[in-house]
C-alpha cells in the first residue's frame, strides 16, 4: 500500500461479500465503511485512468459520508472530483454520457435502510460489473496496489437537474401530452427530487406520494416489484381518481406503474407499449427485451415492423446487446428500460414519460391501452433455495426433454406452442429462479407446479 | 469558468491517442492528429468519440 494509507484490516474483511455481479453493496458499517470506500475509490481511479470522476449519491443516512470518501479516494489519484450532489441513478448515467466521463453512484438501490454500495460505470454510462472492473477493483483493494499521484485531484460541484430534466422530456411530443391527473410514489427515494423538475415542463397534474427524501424509509421500502409497495399508490390513484400511478425504487432507476383502477401493470407490458411507441418514432428499428418478457413483447416488436432481440438478464448483457445491434430501446421485466439516445442507459423517468405520451395519444384509460397486450398468464419471478443448481436444471430438463424446445441462453429455457418457462441461476446465491407463462391459468399453473415439484424434489 | 490547464494536459484524444489543443473561445477541443471536435460542457471537456464532431462538420457549425 502507498505511503500514508493506514486502514483497519477489519474494514477489509467483507470485500468479498459486498462486490456483487453488478455493484459493491453491504451493510454500513459492518460489511462497508468509509475506509474501505476511499480504498475502493483510489481503486476505481486506477481503473478508470481518466481525469475525471462524476460522483452522486442517494438521500440514504450514510450516502454523504460514503460519497465523501470515493471522492477523497480519487483525488488521491489525481483525479478531477466532480460532485452532483442528490442525484438519481439515471441522472448519473446521463451526467456519465453526457459529459464523457466515469462515475460513482452511491446507492443501495433498493435495499433496506441499514445498506449502501457503490454503482460504477465508464465513460459513456458504459457498466462495469464484476468480470469487467468490480473483481480488479476489489483486488487492488485487498492488495494494497495503489497509484502515487504526484498531486491531488481538486474538486468541483456541478447541478445538472435541470439539464436533465430537459433530456428527459425530449423524449416525448410535449404538445401531443394531454393533461393527465398522475400519482407518483417516491417511496421517501430519489424520484422525490427529480420527478418535480421533469414533471414541472409537462402538462400533467402530479399527485405526490412520499416525495420527502428519506434514507430511514419510514413509509415502505423503496422496492415496488414488490406488490405490497404498490398498495398505498393503488389507494391513492383509486381515491384522486387519477389517470395512472408510477412508482420509482430508491434510486429511481426503475419504474413501475398501476392503471386507473390501481391494478399494477407488468413491466412486459410497459415494455410492449413503450416499443411500439418507440418503433413508430424509428420504423424497422431493433428493440431488445430479455428473455423472462412475456411473449406479447416480441410479438409486438415484430407486429410494429421492428426487428426483436431477446438478451440475457442483467443490465450489462442489454447494453452491450444494444451497443452491438444498435437497438433503439431495450426492456427488462425487471423494470429496467434502456433507451439508445440516453448513452444506451437505463432510465425509469424517461419510461414514465413515453409511457404517459403512449397513454396520452390513445386517448383512453391506462386499462384499454394495455389490454390489446395482455394475452398470456405469468407466473412472476418465484425462487427456490437449491444446493446443487445444475443437477436440478439437468434434472428438469430430462423431465420436459420432449415437450418442447430447450435453449440454455441463460439457465434453461423451454418454450411449446401455449407455455414457456425459464429456470434460471441466481448470480449470488444457491437459488434457482423460475418464470413461467403460458395462454390460460390452468396451463401455467400445471407447468409451474410440475417444474417446482422437481427443482424442490 | 474556463477549463482547467492542468487536466486539458492529461487528455488524449481517445480515438487515436492523438495530443489535443483546447479552443476556449469555441469551447471545443480539437485533435491535432485525427482532428476530431469533441465538445466542452458545462466546462467540462467531452471526450467521447460519439460526441465529437468531425473536422468538415464541425467547421461547418
Amino acid at each position: 500500500m502507498s505511503a500514508g494509507t493506514t486502514v483497519d484490516p477489519a474494514s477489509l474483511t467483507h470485500l468479498d461479500d459486498v462486490v456483487k455481479a453488478y455493484d459493491i453493496r453491504g451493510r454500513v458499517p459492518v460489511e462497508l465503511d468509509a475506509d474501505v470506500v476511499y480504498l475502493i475509490g483510489r481503486a476505481a481511479a486506477i481503473e478508470f485512468d481518466a481525469p475525471y470522476l462524476l460522483v452522486g449519491r442517494d438521500m440514504r443516512t450514510s450516502s454523504e459520508e460514503i460519497a465523501e470518501a470515493v471522492m477523497r479516494g480519487a483525488r488521491a489519484e489525481g483525479v478531477t472530483t466532480i460532485d452532483l450532489g442528490l442525484v438519481s441513478t439515471d441522472l448519473l448515467y446521463y451526467a456519465s454520457g453526457h459529459l464523457g466521463h466515469p462515475g460513482v453512484m452511491v446507492t443501495a438501490s433498493h435495499n433496506p435502510a441499514g445498506y449502501n454500495g457503490l454503482k460504477l460505470c465508464r465513460a459513456g454510462a458504459e457498466p462495469v460489473a464484476f468480470d469487467t472492473g468490480l473483481a480488479r477493483i476489489r483486488d487492488r483493494v485487498a492488495s494494497g496496489e495503489l497509484g502515487s499521484a504526484a498531486s491531488s485531484g481538486s474538486h468541483r460541484e456541478l447541478d445538472l437537474l435541470a439539464s436533465f430534466a430537459e433530456h428527459v422530456r425530449s423524449f416525448v411530443d410535449v404538445a401531443s401530452l394531454r393533461p393527465l391527473r398522475v400519482a407518483v410514489d417516491a417511496g421517501n427515494g430519489m424520484a422525490g427530487h427529480v420527478v418535480p423538475p421533469v414533471f414541472a415542463g409537462l402538462p400533467f397534474e402530479l399527485v405526490p406520494l412520499y416525495f420527502e427524501l428519506d434514507g430511514t424509509f419510514p413509509n415502505h421500502p423503496a422496492s415496488p416489484i414488490e406488490p405490497e409497495n404498490l398498495r398505498d399508490l393503488s389507494d391513492a390513484v383509486r381515491a384522486g381518481s387519477c389517470d395512472a400511478g408510477l412508482a420509482f425504487d430508491g434510486d429511481a432507476d426503475r419504474m413501475f406503474c398501476v392503471d386507473g383502477d390501481g391494478r399494477p401493470v407488468s413491466p412486459s407490458l410497459v415494455t410492449a407499449v413503450i416499443a411500439e411507441r418507440m418503433l413508430a418514432r424509428a420504423p424497422g428499428a431493433t428493440v431488445l427485451y430479455n428473455l423472462i418478457c412475456s411473449r406479447t413483447v416480441p410479438e409486438t416488436i415484430d407486429r410494429a415492423g421492428g426487428i426483436a432481440v431477446r438478451t440475457r438478464v442483467g443490465h450489462s448483457f442489454i447494453k452491450a446487446v444494444m451497443a452491438e445491434t444498435g437497438a433503439i430501446f431495450g426492456g427488462e421485466h425487471s423494470g429496467h428500460y434502456y433507451f439508445r439516445d440516453n448513452y444506451r442507459a437505463d432510465s425509469g423517468l424517461i419510461a414514465a414519460v413515453v409511457l404517459l405520451e403512449a397513454l396520452s395519444v390513445h386517448g383512453g384509460t391506462l386499462a384499454e391501452l394495455v389490454a390489446p397486450y395482455d394475452r398470456y398468464v405469468q407466473s412472476g419471478e418465484i425462487n427456490s433455495e437449491v444446493p446443487d443448481v445444475k443437477a436440478a436444471i439437468a434434472a428438469v430438463a430430462e423431465a420436459f426433454a420432449d415437450r418442447g424446445e430447450a435453449d440454455y441462453a441463460d439457465g434453461l429455457t423451454l418454450s411449446a406452442d401455449a407455455w414457456w418457462f425459464n429456470l434460471r441461476p441466481s448470480n449470488t446465491e444457491p437459488m434457482l429462479r423460475l418464470n413461467v407463462e403460458a395462454t390460460e391459468t390452468d396451463t401455467m399453473t400445471t407447468v409451474r407446479d410440475e417444474v417446482l415439484a422437481l427443482v424442490r424434489s | 469558468m474556463a477549463v482547467d490547464q492542468s487536466l486539458i494536459d492529461l487528455l488524449i484524444c481517445p480515438a487515436c491517442h492523438g495530443e489535443i489543443v483546447y479552443k476556449d473561445r469555441r469551447k471545443v477541443i480539437i485533435c491535432t492528429q485525427c482532428e476530431l471536435h469533441y465538445p466542452v460542457r458545462e466546462n467540462i471537456p467531452v471526450m467521447l468519440v460519439e460526441e465529437a464532431s468531425p473536422p468538415r462538420k464541425a467547421s461547418r457549425s
